[in-house]
């Protein structure tokens, strides 16, 4: 972000402060605030485990596809912030039964097109076979059609949405602003540099 | 709030009594105190004080448990309804009423989508905060198409009264001078991107009496002292309202009537208190005061009161009302007409189109704006009626850049991906009707013949739906949004309907009607009961008609003018 637009932020934040106490203000500030008990903690071990919708072997396969999706870069990827345990919880908090179905059916398909091809199972792939098969399933090629896509699209909408609703994924990857100060209309882009992140509802 | 402002059990005669605590009973209360009433505010729900009740403000999506979506077994038992608004989420869903607690009925073939809000600050905590005013166009439309009843005033009545209650909320939005949408009292409106920009200039040279102006809210851009005196500061552009603002930045019972009524020192509020149906004296023909029944632990009490204003929301004022049933008045409190809970209305939000916008690669804009780009009802007047349907409708909408949540099921994988999803993608343009629906009849409200609620309450059954004038507009409405965007040049417009039942738009008005003639109306043209001289009724349910825009500023201006009015008739000695 360039400097102009960074101090008006500073002086903005010094200055409510002020007026609200500096508990309160930073109450406000949120962005790098305090994690809350039962939200979504990410695990260090969610593919070793039996998901809440997914199987253990599902779960791992699960991590292979947020790896392609989101990988690593400078910034964490969608594997680093655990996205393939927080799609399983997702999906059994807040999805119906139908799409629990559908993402788990898009899964065993993907594993039984790699047996049909290759004798072997998603996982055991190496990445460039694993990165053809999604591509596959992405453009309904091969042994994919339209019935496929809504799963896989479902599955990996959530990973995204999982990856920028993260802290890393909202404050690392992209910029987050929490209290803009006020609505500017026309700000060049290359001020800015990156999208803005999250909005703090969806 | 000082301790001592809240109530329970009170034998005392206030000089008034205000039901309802929203943007209408807000408003009732500050008036009243400030005239030197004794005021007592009876709120159904719970209290929620401003900054230290507003537990989802400031967090990030991480911060909760499903990134700010609901529990789905959540949403199944408890907030089926609830869950059709726009704002409902993890971060809000404590400020809105619980389905289970709160039933209601649908005839055969039709729905309504009831939302609600029961707390201190009512729906002024959830409000969209667009702010418009009614014209003359709107006032006389009844009379010029024959139907529904004539509005008893008229946009000059109720001018001083927009002035008044805009400079205390505080709207921002631009003076643009039209004869369908006059101008409030303004503070500076918020920046226009620049495809809006260019947006305004196409429309100005392709339909010269179709303007695009920015749209109006109730948030301050430049304080005043008389908002910065009650802590309220300006809008940060977080877009985050309806979680709670301790910034004071929206207009809201909590950040601006609320602390304006407590420092006069006459108010008293009884939060917890459910009321059941208003108490008449036949002797002496006025309402003298409350039966309650407890929130919580479902007790009875009573409250009285020398004038009472009824600010309970349109649907929940009418339903106290057709259920305070006397020898006198068999159907209803003041309802000789029997017009009450008839006439019901909303308005039809069912259109939209969308489009996408080629170039503009280096521009963008920071914040998140409250408000967007609107095209006021160009449909005005019986002259420029669509010959399909008659009035008419608005567009809102705006221009914006697609981001991650746009993209998120768009091809690709690895780096590549990564890196498209890191910058903002198109830019695109909406425009969303909100239409008028007529007054009818047949669009009512009743209490059920047996069905209660848990406080003993007779649950409303509403009869309700959209006519085939409403949906013709709709029709029309997408076509013609989708056509200004073609004559803007985008690309890929697209239009599309949507199915929602009346209730959704969450601007129910007109059971209680105002008029000229006791025998059709509820209320006279000060919101005064024609049949019971003390009790006032100054929310929604006074409408004529739905107009087009967004009804709040309107019902605070009949409030604040109502006030004035019982405050002059009680020191004359008349009430």
């Amino acid at each position: 972000m360039s400097d102009s637009l960074n101090l008006k932020r500073r002086s903005l934040l010094q200055g409510l402060g002020a007026v609200l106490g500096t508990a309160a203000a930073c109450n406000l500030l949120g962005g790098n605030a305090i994690a809350i008990a039962n939200a979504y903690t990410p695990k260090p071990n969610s593919h070793k485990l039996a998901g809440e919708v997914f199987s253990q072997p599902q779960m791992q396969m699960l991590r292979d596809i947020c790896a392609h999706v989101i990988p690593k870069t400078d910034t964490p990827g969608a594997v680093d912030v655990d996205c393939h345990g927080f799609v399983d919880h997702q999906l059994k908090h807040v999805h119906e039964q139908s799409a629990q179905s559908s993402a788990t059916a898009i899964l065993d398909k993907i594993n039984q097109v790699c047996q049909t091809r290759f004798s072997k199972g998603f996982i055991e792939l190496n990445d460039a076979q694993q990165l053809d098969i999604l591509q596959q399933v992405e453009t309904l090629q091969g042994a994919f059609s339209k019935q496929d896509e809504t799963g896989f699209k479902l599955v990996k909408s959530l990973i995204v949405f999982g990856y920028y609703t993260s802290q890393a994924g909202a404050m690392q990857e992209l910029r987050y602003l929490p209290v803009p100060g006020g609505f500017r209309g026309s700000v060049p882009y290359k001020d800015v540099g990156t999208a803005w992140s999250s909005k703090a509802y969806y | 709030m000082k301790k001592e402002t809240y109530i329970n059990e009170s034998n005392e005669v206030y000089d008034a009594i205000v039901i309802g605590s929203g943007i209408t009973g807000g408003w009732a209360a500050k008036e009243l105190t400030e005239r030197g009433f004794k005021t007592l505010m009876i709120e159904r729900g719970r209290v929620v004080e401003h900054r230290k009740d507003y537990i989802a403000e400031g967090k990030g999506p991480w911060e909760f448990p499903h990134r700010t979506k609901v529990n789905n077994l959540l949403v199944e038992e408890q907030y089926k309804i609830q869950s059709q608004c726009y704002a409902f989420h993890d971060g809000t869903k404590h400020f809105f009423g619980n389905d289970r607690d709160l039933p209601y009925s649908t005839a055969e073939g039709t729905d309504f989508s009831w939302i609600r809000a029961n707390q201190l600050g009512g729906k002024s905590l959830l409000w969209h905060r667009q702010s418009y005013r009614l014209s003359d166009y709107d006032f006389t439309a009844n009379l010029k198409d024959g139907i529904g009843n004539d509005w008893p005033i008229r946009y000059k009545d109720l001018a001083p009264w927009y002035d008044y209650v805009e400079k205390f909320v505080g709207i921002s939005g631009n003076y643009d001078n039209l004869p369908q949408l006059p101008n409030s009292q303004f503070q500076p409106p918020f920046e226009m991107t620049k495809p809006e920009q260019d947006f305004v200039k196409t429309m100005a040279e392709v339909y010269p009496d179709r303007p695009a102006i920015m749209g109006r809210c109730a948030h301050l851009t430049a304080p005043q002292k008389i908002q910065v005196e009650l802590g309220r500061m300006k809008c940060m552009a977080r877009n985050e309202c309806q979680k709670g603002c301790s910034f004071g930045a929206y207009f809201s019972t909590q950040s601006a009537t609320l602390p304006a009524a407590a420092r006069t020192g006459n108010l008293y509020i009884a939060p917890n208190s459910v009321v059941e149906s208003l108490i008449y004296d036949e002797k002496t023909n006025k309402v003298k005061g409350v039966n309650v029944v407890d929130n919580d632990t479902l007790k009875t009490r009573e409250y009285y009161g020398k004038i009472v204003f009824l600010c309970a929301s349109t649907l929940a004022s009418t339903q106290i009302m057709l259920n305070s049933k006397s020898r006198k008045f068999p159907n209803g409190i003041a309802n000789s007409s029997g017009v009450l809970g008839h006439y019901l209305m909303d308005h039809n939000y069912n259109a939209r189109a969308y489009a996408e916008i080629d170039g503009y690669e280096d521009e963008y804009y920071m914040g998140r704006r409250p408000t967007g780009i609107y095209i006021p009802n160009f449909r005005y007047e019986p002259k420029r009626y669509h010959k399909d349907y008659k009035r008419g409708y608005a567009l809102s909408g705006g221009a914006g850049r697609s981001d991650w949540q746009g993209m998120a099921k768009s091809n690709g994988f690895g780096v590549d991906f990564k890196n498209k999803l890191k910058h903002p993608g198109k830019w695109g343009m909406s425009l969303g009707a909100q239409g008028e629906m007529l007054p009818n009849r047949e669009n009512q409200m009743t209490l059920h013949n047996s069905k209660k609620d848990k406080w003993g309450i007779p649950q409303i059954h509403f009869n309700c739906k959209w006519s085939e004038n409403e949906k013709r507009m709709m029709e029309d409405a997408a076509q013609t949004a989708a056509q200004m965007l073609e004559k803007a040049g985008y690309k890929n417009v697209q239009s599309s309907f949507s199915e929602r039942p009346p209730g959704i738009a969450i601007h129910e008005v007109g059971t209680a009607r105002m008029g000229r003639d006791a025998k059709e109306s509820v209320l006279n043209g000060y919101n005064q009961c024609h049949d019971i001289d003390n009790l006032f009724v100054t929310d929604g349910s006074a409408f004529c008609s739905s107009a087009v825009v967004n009804p709040s500023l309107t019902f605070m201006a009949l409030t604040a003018r109502a006030v004035d009015y019982a405050v002059k008739e009680v020191k004359a000695g008349r009430l």
